[in-house]
């Protein structure tokens, strides 16, 4: 909504986006930790789809392997931490760059390929990956996984012993992909990604150099996911293959992006704030003698949102608000 | 020195036969995934998942009758996965067909059918590991100092079985012509008077066949758990992108390939990398012939 409308922008409504902005701030001093995490968990679920709308909405090119940039990004710091004492900071930069190699790779490798074939790709890359983070022990740790040393509370480290403080770094990696987001959404390469979503073939016709529009957008969204992945191994203190590379996290990063609404600027951070609680609730009522049961439900909502409405629940919102506005003005 | 020659060639043939065997497993498995790609023009990522759902049934049609044969079993699995594939292709995919939804839809419905069979198994299953025993698990024969597996003798048979009888049916049966005829072009065919319609319930129903025969026979010396598919999908996906999505001999073929292929990495490189040194080949393949080894020829000659 707020792409279509932006240059309407009213008074009221920056009134409401800014005690909206101010409520979340506070959030922190007057909420309990568990109610904490659940944000945090909100807002890094709703940076990794919005990281995954770059490519798999805008771009049309359905990733099922973005795990494997997250495993990168939670991997870089994690090693360097526990291996050779150095800061997470760096590993955070080690870790886009990595993560940036492989995005390039995989574009050189899979951009030659579309639709079901790219998603074929991207998974079985994926399971390159983890298959290799299993085998290297001297490197991974292997299936053990690596656990960060607490080091005391400093930004140096970035370990904080308040959960206030992981909770803004998420906000600030939440807007950060949001921002991204709708830059791309507004500017020239969107449009091109959009162009090549509904016809790569019409796309190319008019002159679009496709594989190198993807192959930009590929980086980009890598770059962010790596991110999130350093904030989540800083955040949880460890990391295994099976968490970092696994195949159903990569579904889950999609999914938060096609239940919220592909293409938009807030449809993934929509699908996160709805699934996220979800998965809260279900796990706090049952247990986890069913751990499987909020992908039972992840599973029907996609299955139900992708036969009824294919834009996404985000879409029905801004509908409903383009209409409220219309009464209105 | 002699001798030792003679060993070396021993575990090679040992190896390369272990591989075919597996193979023709994933022969069967690829074929399953091959037709449905080749008709309906969708890649089924829940493949893995329906094979997880044959060795299910597999099971427990074993454990309900007592203990029968599991190929003998086939008669009540078969018709079972048939419905199955019913039920999937009305649920999830006829609504896309004629809905608003464009080609990442599909890959959308069926990896969330893929997710939901997996945690499906996991509520009602158990994350346990279950497996059947028949006479003949464990069981090997010795030919010249090498040994072949029963068991896995008895599945690749029945893999070879299964795709003669769908290459028959696909070449011979007005149905079959039907079915390619639709995999080559669907509108023409539907001026020819084929309903679509049909031909795709029967190959859902086809496929999900293939995927529980294929359980059937891994079941003798296998053991089935809700994530045994996604290894099977990975495979499936490898050999259909090496031969070429939608061509059934290619899929077949690139099933024993990759069975051999497999069981080489495990043995000479390191136990577990038999899986990278299949994903490796998928590399090489997709950088020099990314359109596969057979493209293009969807099911012309029924194979």
């Amino acid at each position: 909504m707020f792409i279509t409308l932006r240059h309407q922008i009213t008074k009221k409504e920056i009134i409401a986006l800014l005690l909206v902005g101010l409520f979340v701030l506070s959030l922190p001093g007057w909420i309990d930790p568990y109610i904490q995490n659940v944000f945090i968990m909100i807002f890094i679920y709703g940076a990794l789809g919005s990281a995954w709308n770059l490519i798999g909405g805008y771009g049309g090119q359905t990733s099922l392997g973005h795990a494997a940039f997250f495993g990168i990004g939670a991997y870089a710091p994690a090693i360097l931490v526990v291996k050779f004492g150095l800061s997470p900071w760096l590993g955070l930069f080690v870790g886009i760059i990595c993560s940036v190699i492989l995005s390039l790779a995989i574009g050189a490798i899979c951009f030659r390929l579309r639709g079901h074939y790219f998603a074929i790709a991207t998974m079985i890359l994926l399971e390159v990956t983890r298959l290799l983070c299993l085998r290297e022990r001297w490197l991974t740790g292997g299936g053990v996984g690596l656990s960060i040393p607490y080091k005391g509370n400093s930004l140096y480290w970035f370990q904080f012993d308040a959960k206030g403080a992981y909770f803004y770094a998420s906000l600030v990696i939440l807007l950060l992909v949001l921002f991204v987001n709708y830059k791309v959404s507004v500017s020239k390469i969107g449009y091109l990604l959009k162009a090549i979503g509904q016809n790569e073939d019409a796309a190319e016709v008019i002159g679009v150099d496709s594989a190198n529009v993807k192959r930009n957008i590929l980086v980009l969204s890598a770059a962010l996911t790596s991110v999130c992945g350093t904030f989540w191994v800083q955040y949880m203190y460890f990391i295994d293959p099976d968490m970092a590379f696994s195949g159903a996290f990569s579904i889950e990063i999609a999914l938060v992006a096609i239940i919220g609404g592909m293409g938009t600027v807030f449809g993934p951070l929509f699908g996160a704030l709805l699934l996220r609680p979800m998965v809260e609730i279900t796990s706090s009522l049952l247990g986890d003698s069913f751990a499987g049961v909020h992908l039972i439900l992840y599973s029907v909502i996609l299955l139900l949102v992708v036969i009824f409405r294919p834009s996404g629940i985000f879409s029905y919102l801004s509908d409903w608000y383009k209409k409220f506005k219309l009464k209105n003005v | 020195m002699r001798r030792r020659v003679w060993l070396t060639m021993q575990i090679l043939i040992q190896t390369l036969i272990d591989g075919l065997l597996m193979g023709g497993i994933y022969g069967i498995a690829s074929v399953g995934l091959s037709i449905i790609f080749g008709t309906i023009k969708i890649v089924n990522f829940a493949h893995g998942e329906w094979i997880m759902v044959g060795m299910y049934a597999t099971y427990f049609v074993w454990s309900f009758t007592g203990g029968i044969d599991p190929f003998v079993g086939l008669i009540i699995t078969i018709p079972i996965m048939f419905f199955f594939g019913l039920i999937v292709f009305f649920l999830t995919i006829r609504p896309i067909l004629y809905g608003k939804g464009n080609d990442s839809a599909f890959i959308f419905s069926t990896v969330g059918t893929s997710l939901l069979l997996q945690n499906l198994a996991l509520l009602f299953c158990s994350a346990n590991y279950l497996a059947i025993k028949t006479p003949y698990t464990g069981k090997a024969f010795q030919l010249l100092g090498i040994s072949v597996s029963v068991p896995r003798i008895y599945a690749c048979i029945t893999a070879v079985a299964l795709s003669f009888v769908l290459t028959l049916f696909l070449s011979k049966s007005y149905l079959g012509k039907a079915i390619r005829a639709a995999a080559q072009d669907r509108d023409t065919a539907t001026l020819m008077g084929i309903k679509h319609e049909k031909v795709f319930i029967i190959t859902m129903g086809i496929g999900a066949i293939t995927a529980g025969v294929a359980g059937t026979a891994l079941m003798p010396f296998f053991y089935v758990f809700p994530t045994v598919g996604v290894s099977f999908s990975l495979i499936s996906f490898v050999v259909a992108i090496i031969g070429g999505l939608g061509n059934l001999k290619g899929a077949f073929i690139c099933g024993l390939i990759l069975g051999v292929t497999e069981a080489l990495g495990t043995h000479y490189i390191a136990s577990d990398a038999g899986l990278l040194v299949a994903f490796a080949l998928l590399i090489v393949v997709l950088i020099f012939r990314p359109q596969g080894l057979w493209p293009q020829s969807t099911m012309r000659r029924g194979g």
